[in-house]
């Protein structure tokens, strides 16, 4: 049912784009505050195995997405039960992020507006996305790695006066505790979030080089992160976890020779679209996830009404920004059950099996 | 379906073009009472704030075309209103004309005397959640109240805010005084030794006319005004922290018969922290250029006599820094930083300090190192005397 | 007001998508169509009428902290 093919290049734009969306979930960094940055590090160095296993699943089960790869290893019962979870955590994920783009509008540019405004505007242009096609978004996705790559560097030259380097100081002072803590939010939340990679698999031209493709995709998106977390560390200083959005907040500080004052416009136009972006690829994984499950010829009239579930949750799961902060744990351990715990239970227990065999295998979509 | 199309995209785009250009939080500018500047001085009551909001009569703010010599009305006006939280007292002055307030081009904060010592840390929070206002907003400290600060006309500038912010920008363009911005107030607040500060402004009267200037340096403890430093004092600091830029130095010539003054055109510093002994030692070194600008007396400056020179500029310096440090450990006020700067170079030890820092930091042992080197000395190479 | 917009959102998108399914005779997909439709109607619906619909992050809060004790 799916039928555009992504090369490869664009296959590493996909990931790359995909974890510069997440530079807006760094904002809840308040349990590393000046030492972010080392738990981004720590992370990324974290995560390479992980991203080893999923390209390991890809090479093992050639063509076959995340769905089909979990009914070839554990039966067609067990299987379904565990695609069913992913579909549903697919689910959980788009809302919470549909839900953060449309919080940070409202917090920051428009409060007056009601948030469902922004969310059902917003998902209706990832559903059109999804509509035409996970195709013409990987081909699009050099444009969208590009507008962070400028982004960044400029309001980072922009800021350099205000930056300082003792802010990093005294390096590596959180409690231990602490530091895991933030270290295991990152690898689980921004980083983790890749497992949905896996389920373009079969539109990939080919899954030779998929180890060092996603392993470059997974290292330019950690730059971008680690980029940010430094700028915003560097030139906020001690206030930088008690903003909801850093930032934001560091870009509002700019003003050279007060003719380039108020740039944070261009955090929200980066934010916006590198939020599409990954809006877009996470509400593509649900509704092929889902089609898959129920064995749909095309996945096309899921489209509307998983959007309609995901405004709804989105707005159930958005009580209030405190409630948030109190589900947080358990958002951070669902999404390492689904990113960092089963995907190596999964290729363990291949491996166990012995799978795929080496009868032809053809794919089970027809 | 085919034929619906068309009419689909039609009704799609129409109610596309209604409700994306976000009328919703659109706000016309006859609609908007703009302000430029906010005063918060102690209300009536123990926990009333008052505020003195300037708002801009955007149609008298104009420039005139003409020369004519016309008068114009007073561009902006004092809106006083009062309220126990900051947003209560601001909103009150929607019901005074009707106009929403408008924040966003609010770039001064004045906090009065009174208020200042009653702590300020109660009104920053709002400044600090409101997405209209900037962290780039200038924080002052009114020697009195912050409502009679806004009401001073200048000649020069159509609006009192302006003025401010061109005279304090003025002062710090020649390091007298430092700009302190909502987000560098925030920052010293945040920090659990720093001493925030802020520029001290007062009113001159000359004759008819009033205008302000900057007269100190306001020292706060935690969020509670405390004291200030004067001149002298608030280039000490500056010293440190190495922001002087430019300014002047003034020393008495080597025969004493006159001053000589310099100017400063670059200064470098370098604080570092020390822990010997369970005391607290900071170097601070200090390297600066400056060239002689004027010179009251007629000795000549020949080679021997310029390390004098720098010597006695180096004492003035000296004492500037020791006299910022005295003042401030009087107040028992860490203006300098060196508390975040122990912190951070001296992580484990601090714990042990932390606490009673208050206590530990007037004892510090400072280190000055301060090095002047003198360059050019202007157009002429020697004073202007006969031969003798 | 909200139930009548509601109401012509879900009727828009069922007219949007259901003649196509009928016309290529996708029962399945209809089926899956209109059962999640009908979800997404019911949790709307409810949404609007104020009715209090659990946060499935709260349930998930739960098991975490108070089951597992895996709180940091």
């Amino acid at each position: 049912m799916v039928n555009g093919k992504i090369s490869e290049t664009q296959f590493v734009m996909i990931i790359t784009a995909f974890l510069q969306g997440s530079v807006l979930a760094l904002s809840f960094n308040a349990t590393t505050k000046h030492d972010t940055w080392l738990a981004v590090l720590a992370g990324f160095i974290l995560f390479i195995p992980v991203t080893l296993c999923y390209a390991s699943l890809a090479k093992r089960f050639a063509g076959l997405n995340l769905m089909q790869m979990s009914e070839a290893i554990l039966g067609p019962y067990w299987g379904k039960g565990i695609s069913l979870m992913y579909s549903w955590f697919f689910l959980i994920l788009l809302a919470l992020n549909v839900r953060d783009l449309g919080n940070f509008y409202t917090i920051q540019f428009m409060p007056e507006t009601p948030l469902p405004f922004f969310i059902i505007v917003f998902a209706a242009v990832c559903a059109y996305a999804v509509y035409i096609g996970i195709e013409v978004l990987a081909r699009l996705g050099v444009f969208f790695v590009a507008i962070p790559f400028i982004i960044i560097p400029f309001t980072s030259l922009l800021l350099f006066k205000d930056m300082s380097i003792s802010a990093f100081l005294p390096i590596f002072s959180a409690p231990l505790k602490e530091f895991i803590h933030g270290t295991h939010i990152i690898t689980a939340i921004p980083l983790g979030e890749t497992i949905m990679m896996l389920m373009f698999i079969p539109s990939l031209n080919s899954t030779e080089r998929i180890t060092k493709n996603a392993l470059l995709g997974l290292f330019f998106g950690t730059i971008c992160l680690l980029a940010v977390s430094v700028r915003n560390t560097a030139v906020l200083g001690y206030t930088e976890y008690i903003w909801s959005s850093p930032s934001l907040q560091a870009v509002r500080l700019i003003d050279i020779g007060n003719v380039l004052t108020r740039l944070d416009v261009l955090i929200g136009i980066g934010h916006t679209f590198m939020m599409f972006f990954k809006c877009s690829l996470l509400y593509y994984c649900v509704v092929l996830s889902l089609a898959q499950l129920l064995r749909l010829k095309t996945y096309t009239p899921l489209i509307l009404p998983i959007g309609l579930i995901a405004i709804t949750l989105s707005m159930i799961m958005n009580a209030s920004t405190v409630e948030r902060e109190a589900t947080g744990d358990a958002h951070l351990m669902q999404a390492s059950l689904f990113s960092l715990i089963f995907p190596p239970v999964l290729l363990l227990i291949a491996k166990l099996r012995n799978l795929p065999d080496k009868r032809n295998y053809s794919e089970k979509s027809n | 379906m085919k034929k619906l199309r068309p009419m689909l995209i039609i009704i799609i785009a129409f109610v596309t073009l209604l409700t994306l250009p976000g009328c919703w939080s659109a706000k016309g500018l006859s609609s908007l009472a703009i302000v430029t500047g906010i005063g918060i001085d102690k209300g009536a009551s123990l926990d009333q704030l008052l505020l003195t909001i300037q708002i801009v009569k955007p149609s008298q703010a104009q420039v005139p075309s003409s020369e004519g010599g016309k008068s114009r009305g007073k561009a902006f006006w004092n809106a006083t209103c009062a309220g126990e939280t900051m947003i209560g007292a601001i909103r009150e002055v929607t019901h005074l004309i009707g106009k929403e307030p408008f924040l966003a081009h609010s770039n001064v904060i004045i906090f009065g005397n009174d208020f200042a010592t009653t702590g300020v840390k109660k009104t920053l929070d709002f400044f600090l959640r409101n997405p209209e206002t900037q962290p780039t907003a200038l924080i002052l400290v009114a020697s009195g109240r912050a409502g009679d600060i806004l009401n001073v006309e200048s000649e020069a500038e159509i609006l009192p805010v302006q003025n401010i912010i061109k005279i304090i920008k003025g002062a710090a363009a020649i390091s007298q005084f430092k700009v302190i911005t909502i987000n560098d107030f925030t920052n010293n607040l945040m920090s659990k030794t720093t001493a925030p500060i802020a520029p001290l402004v007062t009113i001159t009267q000359n004759g008819n006319r009033q205008n302000i200037y900057v007269s100190g340096l306001a020292v706060f403890k935690k969020d509670k005004l405390v004291g200030a430093l004067n001149d002298m004092e608030t280039r000490g600091l500056l010293w440190t922290t190495g922001d002087v830029k430019k300014g002047l130095i003034l020393i008495t010539s080597p025969e004493d018969t006159g001053n000589v003054a310099f100017e400063i055109s670059k200064s470098k510093s370098k604080v570092t922290p020390e822990i010997k002994d369970g005391r607290v030692i900071i170097h601070i070194e200090v390297r600066t250029e400056t060239n002689l600008v004027e010179q009251t007396s007629a000795d000549k400056i020949y080679f021997p006599v310029v390390a004098l020179l720098e010597e006695r500029q180096a004492e003035v310096i000296r004492q500037e820094i020791m006299a910022a440090f005295d003042k401030s450990a009087e107040l028992s006020a860490d203006i300098f930083g060196f508390g975040d700067i122990v912190y951070k170079n001296f992580p484990a030890q601090w714990q042990s300090l932390e606490d009673h820092w208050d206590e530990v930091y007037p004892r510090i042992d400072l280190v000055l190192d301060i090095k002047v080197t003198m360059r050019e000395t202007g157009l002429v190479t020697q004073p202007v005397s006969p031969e003798k | 007001m909200d139930i009548f917009l509601l109401l012509l959102i879900y009727t828009g998108v069922a007219l949007f998508q259901v003649p196509a399914l009928i016309k290529k005779s996708y029962w399945r997909e209809l089926i899956a169509f209109s059962s999640l439709f009908t979800l997404a109607f019911t949790l709307n619906l409810l949404q609007i009428l104020d009715v209090n619909i659990p946060n499935p992050l709260k349930g998930i809060q739960y098991i975490v902290e108070d089951v597992l004790h895996l709180k940091y």
